[in-house]
């Protein structure tokens, strides 16, 4: 017996699909797997799906955990000088687990702060760390690592 | 190897490696002037890191996939040592650099189980870094997967509601979260709408209250709650909006008792 699609019923419970709805890519089942696949080079260089290319849609997109509204918000603290912030933080997630999600969390909020400062989960990270809006200044520099391309360094300065 | 600060011969900082991608390894040798040490990591080791960086100035790093760059690095011979092992110290410095400045964060991800650490030498290098790094103050360890109690918020919130936590607040306004109509049970012709109930308070953008509305906020859904009460009405009666209402609200319980008493 096939499972129910999306939106049947199946005795008298309420079908998932009623209830908690997926995105459209999702029900019309042209997922692109390479979404799951993220690398920061490839963001950067825009090269990635728009999901997380752009920020807005990045952060329209992302449940902010307690996990992640508190790394965000130590290392924002730590970038704005102030005593409580994180200066090294060591991700230590599960595969899968949302690690480059969080770098790539980081990287908007730091290289397009004025653009997501606005955004209501950008509000709520920027009230608990207690800061100000970024600025397009405020937290200055970036640069990150990614093992993509083999063994090549890539350097990246300030906007 | 040529000392390339020319600090006179008493100075030794005697090894600079250069590993393949492009990073500078510096391995210093104590020789008793703490301020030629501090000098070196915050001039000389921020601008092998990035040679735009200045030693002041916030600055975020981010490495990811930090023990890839270990494995990699692990079957290639330089000099007496292999690459890894300069990464690791490259690592292990940098760590150091970023404690000592005051606005520098740096943030590296690590496989978190020895199951997905591949490979000797990542095994090695992980339980060498996670040890360096463990000592040094202000460090913490991370984990931002969804804890169980959140695991039904992302697939319970809205569309709607995704929309306007992307929107600016300027606009929000015009793209608050549509109250969603509650059909009577009995009334199965019309798809029903209901699609979240269950949401933490802080996830919520905020809610203008107009005439017949309710503020929605929601926080558990205890049996015995106003949460679930409303659940009860909402089964019970067809009203055109409801709101899911945290059970710590004093004034939405007695808004909603109000209602199940009197009607909206």
């Amino acid at each position: 017996m096939l499972p129910p699609r999306w939106g049947e019923t199946e005795g008298g419970a309420e079908p998932l699909g009623h209830t908690a709805i997926p995105h459209r890519d999702i029900r019309e089942g042209c997922l692109d797997l390479k979404a799951f696949a993220v690398d920061l080079a490839q963001v950067v260089e825009g090269q990635a799906v728009p999901e997380y290319k752009d920020p807005g849609t990045f952060f329209r997109r992302t449940f902010l955990t307690r996990g992640l509204r508190s790394t965000l918000t130590g290392v924002l603290r730590r970038l704005a000088g102030r005593d409580d912030g994180t200066a090294i933080t060591q991700m230590t997630t599960v595969f899968g687990g949302g690690k480059t999600h969080t770098l790539l969390a980081l990287y908007h909020i730091v290289a397009h702060g004025a653009q997501v400062s606005y955004l209501e989960p950008m509000e709520q990270i920027l009230a608990e760390a207690g800061l100000d809006a970024p600025g397009a200044t405020h937290f200055g520099r970036y640069c990150w690592l990614t093992p993509s391309g083999g063994a090549r360094m890539r350097f990246f300065r300030s906007f | 190897m040529a000392n390339p600060f020319r600090w006179g011969k008493n100075a030794v900082f005697q090894v600079i490696l250069t590993v393949q991608w492009g990073i500078t390894s510096l391995k210093g040798r104590s020789c008793g002037i703490s301020s030629l040490e501090n000098r070196v990591r915050q001039q000389y080791l921020w601008k092998c890191v990035a040679p735009d960086f200045q030693a002041t100035g916030p600055a975020l790093i981010l490495i990811d996939e930090t023990l890839s760059y270990i494995t990699k690095a692990s079957g290639i011979p330089v000099g007496r040592d292999y690459l890894s092992d300069q990464a690791q110290e490259f690592l292990l410095e940098l760590t150091h650099a970023v404690n000592a400045a005051a606005d520098v964060a740096l943030v590296l991800t690590m496989t978190s189980s020895p199951q997905e650490q591949i490979g000797e030498a990542a095994i090695r290098a992980a339980q060498e870094i996670d040890t360096a790094i463990r000592i040094l103050r202000r460090t913490r360890q991370a984990e931002v997967s969804a804890e169980r109690e959140e695991l039904s918020v992302p697939i319970t919130r809205p569309a709607s509601m995704a929309t306007a936590m992307g929107t600016p607040a300027s606009n929000r306004a015009a793209t608050t979260i549509p109250l969603r109509a509650i059909l009577d049970p009995a009334d199965r012709s019309k798809p029903p709408e209901t699609n979240s109930m269950v949401m933490p308070m802080d996830t919520m953008p905020s809610i203008a209250n107009p005439n017949d509305t309710a503020r929605i906020l929601a926080d558990e859904r205890k049996p015995g709650s106003t949460m679930d009460m409303m659940t009860i009405m909402t089964n019970r009666i067809a009203i055109k909006t409801y709101g899911c209402v945290t059970s710590s609200s004093p004034e939405m319980s007695s808004l909603i008792c109000g209602f199940w008493n009197h009607g909206w």
